[in-house]
């Protein structure tokens, strides 16, 4: 092939080339879901639960719990929630009611355990993405892994 | 424009013919496009969610079957295309295998979450995938995240044993 010929080719290449370049690929905007009430709620929960979770472990009983947490009740979701939710709500309170009842640190250990639960069990229900994070918070009986 | 561009043309005409024959002109003529090419990729970022990851030792998702052979799991980098992500919160994605199936991409101790409008980005994620059964309860709730309807959720009635993915970090890319 001539470098004329050639050229030829490249010519028809390059003006593709630039016609491609005339159309660039429009960037999708992402958009990212902004979280819920609840959710936030949650994520805050679990906070500060997981500093109620180390001061039982030293044996420091906690003698209350965050007012912010009794919105559980009422927080807006993005979630269809019913009655079994607000009944699950109920007893997470409970379960936050017996932590600072705990007279010891076993009893401490065992109420702290009850509220997980029910944090699983709500959402085996509701919402299975947090249950792995949810069942690391458990704290070991002596001799459990 | 049309214009402009048979210019450009006869310009690197010029610079081909030339390059047969000039070391000095091909150099130039590199130069110039690895600017090119920079100028374009700063136009078009990546979007990074979870861990910032890089695209080093990406393997394309339609081998990973292969990679799990006889494996309950795997660590790996995969590349592919994203069919859909969770419409509530973005806290999964799933990514076309190649085969006819997909893979559920879920984020690490449900610790970052994705853009709700994934359909059709190419993406590589990081992480361990793993062979697991979704209970029916399961499956219903991802349907309704992803916007089925009543009767499409109505319709799993079985558990299913698909490929799964724990990600540590996500790229999507521009």
């Amino acid at each position: 092939m001539s470098c004329q010929q050639n050229s030829e080719v490249m010519a028809e290449e390059a003006k593709a080339q630039t016609e491609l370049k005339e159309e660039p690929k429009e960037e999708k905007t992402l958009k990212m879901k902004e979280a819920s009430e609840l959710a936030l709620l949650m994520r805050s929960m679990y906070e500060e639960n997981l500093e109620i979770r180390k001061g039982i472990m030293e044996g420091e009983i906690p003698k209350s719990f965050p007012e912010d947490f009794v919105k559980i009740h009422s927080a807006q979701s993005n979630e269809n929630l019913n009655e079994t939710f607000y009944a699950l709500a109920e007893q997470y309170t409970a379960n936050l009611e017996a932590i600072t009842a705990a007279k010891t640190k076993e009893e401490g250990i065992k109420a702290y355990n009850g509220m997980v639960n029910t944090c699983a069990s709500c959402h085996t229900i509701y919402c299975q993405g947090p249950l792995p994070k949810i069942k690391k918070m458990r704290i070991p009986a002596p001799g459990e892994s | 424009m049309k214009k402009i561009a048979l210019w450009l043309s006869a310009v690197l005409l010029v610079s081909a013919c030339k390059s047969n024959t000039n070391d000095g002109a091909e150099k130039a003529e590199g130069q110039s496009d690895s600017t090119a090419v920079e100028a374009s990729a700063e136009s078009l970022e990546n979007h990074y969610f979870g861990d910032t990851i890089n695209e080093d030792e990406v393997v394309e998702i339609s081998n990973l079957l292969a990679l799990m052979e006889g494996k309950d799991s795997v660590k790996v980098k995969l590349s592919g295309v994203v069919n859909s992500s969770c419409q509530k919160k973005g806290c999964w994605m799933k990514m076309d295998m190649g085969n006819g199936e997909e893979m559920r991409v879920s984020f690490r101790d449900y610790g970052f979450f994705v853009p709700t409008n994934l359909g059709g980005e190419s993406a590589i994620v990081e992480g361990i995938a793993y062979v697991d059964t979704l209970d029916v309860q399961f499956l219903k709730h991802l349907a309704e995240d992803a916007g089925k309807s009543q009767e499409e959720i109505d319709a799993i009635t079985e558990p299913e044993v698909s490929v799964n993915f724990t990600a540590d970090g996500v790229i999507i890319k521009s």
